[in-house]
């Protein structure tokens, strides 16, 4: 099967579940990729349960014929395989006392001509997959193989391809705890060319006995790196096995990892990072399901220790991520990503793991690739308030604040947030400053607060430093640092005069001695809600929306559908007013507003509308916008857009209402 | 008896159609490039067709009512409600009237709205009607179409005397409706008016006597540069109305 398509590199996974035996556990197909491959070697060691089958394919995906050598097979080591061509090579081992298999193949032509694959069955105990591996793209000697579950009978399936006899030790540590429980073997040594079966089953219930469910086994040899293959192989139930795969924690292939999740039927997904290094490695990881990016927050990992990312739990019980998402419910597959927040040109560090296990199916999956160093990130500043507009008032300390965030892109496009807080995040930080605004980082860099000063206008700039990429395979690094500035937009404007957040508005009295408006208009006085003091600056009012009136059917007395548009000076009586003499606007207040129909209109409705069957109450509604005009600058803004004045009138009398506040008046 | 029920069926529909409320009616038709039709039905369907310019082309034009005479008037209250008052006064209107009027579609050059108003006056006033209009010119923007009956407009000579004080725009309408009112045939009624814009306008002192309907277009521009005057015959009443309303609603945009 040959699957291709478009996009970056890894951007899709894909792998086969093959069940060789009815009713019996499935196994993976691990994934073929040409970038996988650096020599035409490839080697593979399997634990050889009693009475099984191995069966190994060896494809030619190149257009010429290879020579294949397979040194598992005494009587047709060789075997030519013409282009496009996939081999199968059968063997039985009834009755045989063989407790281990190794295959060593090598070829002449192209590196990445040959994909192997093979598996091991038997009807007893399972299946489970033969991970072929070019010994030559390992660029570690450390090997892991992240998880093992205590309570399984485990077999671990060693092979020195080197001339020179190997020592090594096998390390276990507890996985999820800041204080893992470990637990050391005594050094073994295997002889050049050989390979061996070692049982860890005993190791493995003696850290159960001290309560440790699962553990992450560090193979630690004294072998170059292209001289040790390992595989573990973990007896679950049901003859279902499990294959770990041992992974080398070297930067370019490991360090950072994509795994599929999955909530059908009663599937559990699992997905752990563990950190082999001497040194603490901080990791970010996120979920993306449903169209939700789930952002864990930064986790460093310390050394010798292994962290679970629960995303089953934390989906059951909808815990909220630190943006405030949750993993939907009702989503049946995801991805989990992780990558290390290395700034250091670390060589090795962190290996990944997802287990996806169904009783169901009878499938215990490990998902543990790595991706390429082209997986790049991008990374950005975030402010979840933005710096343009109108700020309230001059000279004011933290005038606006707005949260700090770090937004990284990866090269699929996948998008998450993070607190300012790592300092590797960011490099030195740096808003430009005016007189008119200075907006700094504060609080460990996770807001920026913005003082006003004198007022005008002023864009914003932000110089900051951020990172692409990742670790390269020699150890290089193919991130860099980007140092830029960017326009984060404008203007921000700080007016003259404070600019309200609100007002409060007060019912005070029948309108007695408006010319026009008495005795049927009502007197509104109206109370700022703002910083300083706005006495002596303007109160304009204009339409926000078309009124309406429903009193009014012809034009003998016109439908009210507009405010008056009329200018009120803020803590000023209106000269020769008769009602501002008796509604007297004191500090940071403006008034009166008067609101309700005139004498004329009321009686009019009261008197014509029953004569024409047409229905009481009726009344007009005005959509008042509010606007302050300072006096120093001739700013106007508006600081209340859209308030309500009603006037409701019926056979007895109206009811006149500004922002809620209502008074009614008998009339006549 | 069912040939005799057919006339009382029909009767009876012809009765209520008029005893009711009709709802005006305004159509807008191109004619060739330069011209408009307006194709009005309403109790008064000059005042609609200026109603119309006013707030399609921002014009400031002011109306004023002729005194209808009784023959031009009906009564539309409705039945159920003469039932239960019987002998009161009803409520009346001017007769419906559905006309068509051609005008040149304006251009906004100078001189377009006393031309226009013009056209407009000429035709209604070939109509077989009592109810004559002319223009009357108060700046180059601002006009009012008056009406009269054998030359003789509700405000006539009416005129308002010279003011020592300042004032402030309430007082003035309240002191403008009193005076003029009382010159007139009926009295004068504040109708809709824009009382806090009104609150806060002073008007200077008045030198000399005005006629009211200067003395009231003054007071309109004077309290927004919107604003129109506007004055009705109240039929039903029998006095005048006089409002100051805005031409067209403006509402807010942000600058």
């Amino acid at each position: 099967m040959d699957l291709q398509y478009s996009g970056r590199v890894l951007e899709l996974g894909a792998q086969l579940t093959l069940y060789p035996i009815p009713d019996k556990g499935g196994l993976d197909s691990p994934r073929s990729l040409a970038i996988d491959s650096k020599s035409t070697e490839r080697a593979a060691v399997a634990w050889l349960p009693k009475e099984s089958d191995t069966v190994v394919a060896l494809s030619n995906v190149s257009s010429q014929v290879i020579n294949v050598r397979l040194s598992s097979e005494a009587d047709s080591p060789q075997v030519v395989i013409g282009p496009h061509e996939t081999i199968l090579r059968n063997h039985r081992f009834e009755g045989a006392s063989k407790e281990v298999i190794a295959f060593d193949a090598n070829y002449d032509g192209p590196v990445d001509a040959i994909r192997a694959f093979g598996y091991v069955k038997s009807w007893k105990s399972g299946s489970f997959p033969l991970r072929f591996s070019d010994p030559a793209a390992s660029t570690s000697s450390l090997l892991n193989a992240v998880g093992l579950r205590t309570t399984a009978p485990t077999h671990i399936a060693l092979q020195n391809l080197s001339d020179q006899p190997v020592e090594y030790h096998l390390h276990l540590a507890e996985i999820g705890s800041e204080k893992p429980k470990t637990l050391d073997s005594a050094p073994s040594h295997l002889r050049p060319h050989t390979e061996e079966v070692v049982s860890i089953t005993s190791p493995l219930r003696q850290m159960m006995a001290m309560g440790v469910e699962r553990a992450t086994l560090t193979l630690k040899t004294d072998a170059d790196a292209r001289s040790f293959v390992a595989a573990a192989t973990q007896e679950l139930q049901n003859a279902l096995l499990e294959d770990v795969p041992f992974r080398p924690s070297n930067p370019r292939l490991i360090m950072r990892g994509a795994y599929p999740l999955r909530w059908t039927e009663d599937y559990t997904n699992f997905p752990m990072v563990a950190n082999v290094s001497n040194a603490p490695m901080t990791v970010r990881a996120y979920a993306i399901v449903g169209g939700v990016t789930y952002t864990f927050s930064l986790r460093t990992v310390a050394p010798d220790t292994t962290t679970v990312f629960d995303v089953d739990q934390l989906r059951a019980k909808q815990t909220p991520d630190i943006n405030g998402k949750v993993i939907p419910l009702d989503a049946k597959f995801g991805k989990f990503h992780w990558a290390p927040m290395v700034r250091t040109p670390t060589t090795l560090g962190l290996s990944g793991r997802n287990e996806e296990y169904s009783l169901i199916n009878n499938r215990a999956s490990s998902f543990s690739c790595q991706i390429a160093c082209e997986y790049e990130n991008e990374s950005y500043p975030y402010f979840d308030n933005g710096f343009e507009g109108l700020y309230k008032a001059p000279f004011q300390t933290a005038a606006r604040t707005s949260g700090a965030y770090q937004g990284i892109w990866d090269s699929y496009g996948n998008y998450a947030t993070y607190p300012i807080s790592d300092p590797y995040m960011f490099g030195t930080p740096h808003f430009d400053t005016t007189t008119v605004l200075n907006a700094f980082l504060q609080g460990n860099n996770t807001t920026v607060q913005s003082d006003t000063g004198n007022y005008g206008t002023t864009n914003f700039h932000y110089n900051w430093v951020s990172y692409n990429g990742q670790p390269s395979e020699d150890g290089s690094f193919c991130e860099y640092p980007l140092a830029a500035s960017e326009d984060l937009g404008g203007p921000g404007q700080v007016p003259a005069c404070p600019i309200p957040d609100d007002e409060s508005t007060s019912y005070v009295r029948q309108a007695l001695v408006d010319p026009v408006g008495a005795p049927t208009a009502s007197d509104f006085l109206q109370t700022l809600v703002t910083v300083g003091n706005d006495d002596g600056n303007k109160i304009i009012e204009s339409n926000n929306a078309y009124g309406s009136d429903s009193c009014s059917y012809d034009q003998t007395f016109p439908p009210i559908i507009s405010v008056s548009m009329t200018t009120w000076t803020i803590g000023q009586v209106t000269p020769n007013y008769p009602e501002a003499q008796v509604v007297i606007p004191g500090h940071n207040q403006w008034g009166p507003d008067v609101v309700g129909y005139g004498p004329g209109a009321v009686r009019y409705f009261q008197l014509n509308r029953p004569k024409l069957g047409l229905s009481m109450p009726c009344g007009f509604s005005l959509h008042q916008n509010l606007e302050i005009q300072c006096v120093q600058d001739g700013t106007r803004t508006s600081y209340k857009p859209n308030n309500s004045l009603t006037s409701t009138i019926d056979g007895t009398g109206l009811t006149n209402c500004r922002s809620g506040k209502c008074s009614r008046f008998t009339y006549p | 008896m069912k040939i005799k029920l057919v006339p009382l069926v029909l009767l009876a529909n012809v009765v209520f159609m008029h005893c009711q409320l009709r709802q005006r009616t305004m159509h807008v038709t191109s004619e060739e490039a330069t011209g408009l039709i307006l194709s009005v039905g309403s109790y008064t369907p000059l005042k609609d067709a200026i109603d119309y310019l006013n707030h399609e082309y921002g014009w400031l034009v002011s109306y004023e009512d002729p005194l209808y005479l009784d023959s031009q008037v009906e009564d539309i209250a409705v039945p159920s409600w003469r039932k239960a008052h019987p002998g009161e006064r009803g409520f009346y209107v001017p007769k419906w009237t559905e006309l068509k009027l051609r005008i040149t579609k304006p251009t906004g050059q100078a001189g377009d709205q006393v031309k226009i108003l013009g056209e407009l006056v000429q035709q209604y006033n070939q109509l077989n009607r009592e109810d004559k209009f002319s223009v009357r010119t108060f700046s180059k923007t601002r006009t009012a179409v008056v009406g009269n009956i054998r030359g003789v407009d509700v405000m006539g000579h009416a005129t308002v005397l010279p003011q020592k004080l300042e004032r402030n725009g309430s007082e003035e309408m309240r002191r403008l409706t009193e005076e003029c009112g009382a010159q007139m045939r009926m009295r004068l009624v504040i109708g809709t008016v824009p009382i806090n814009a009104l609150a806060h306008i002073i008007i200077p002192p008045r030198k000399t006597a005005f006629p009211c309907s200067d003395a009231f277009d003054a007071l309109t521009e004077k309290t927004g540069d919107n604003l129109i005057y506007q004055v009705m015959d109240d039929i039903t009443d029998q006095m005048f109305v006089v409002s100051i309303i805005p031409n067209r609603v403006v509402l807010h945009s942000e600058p």
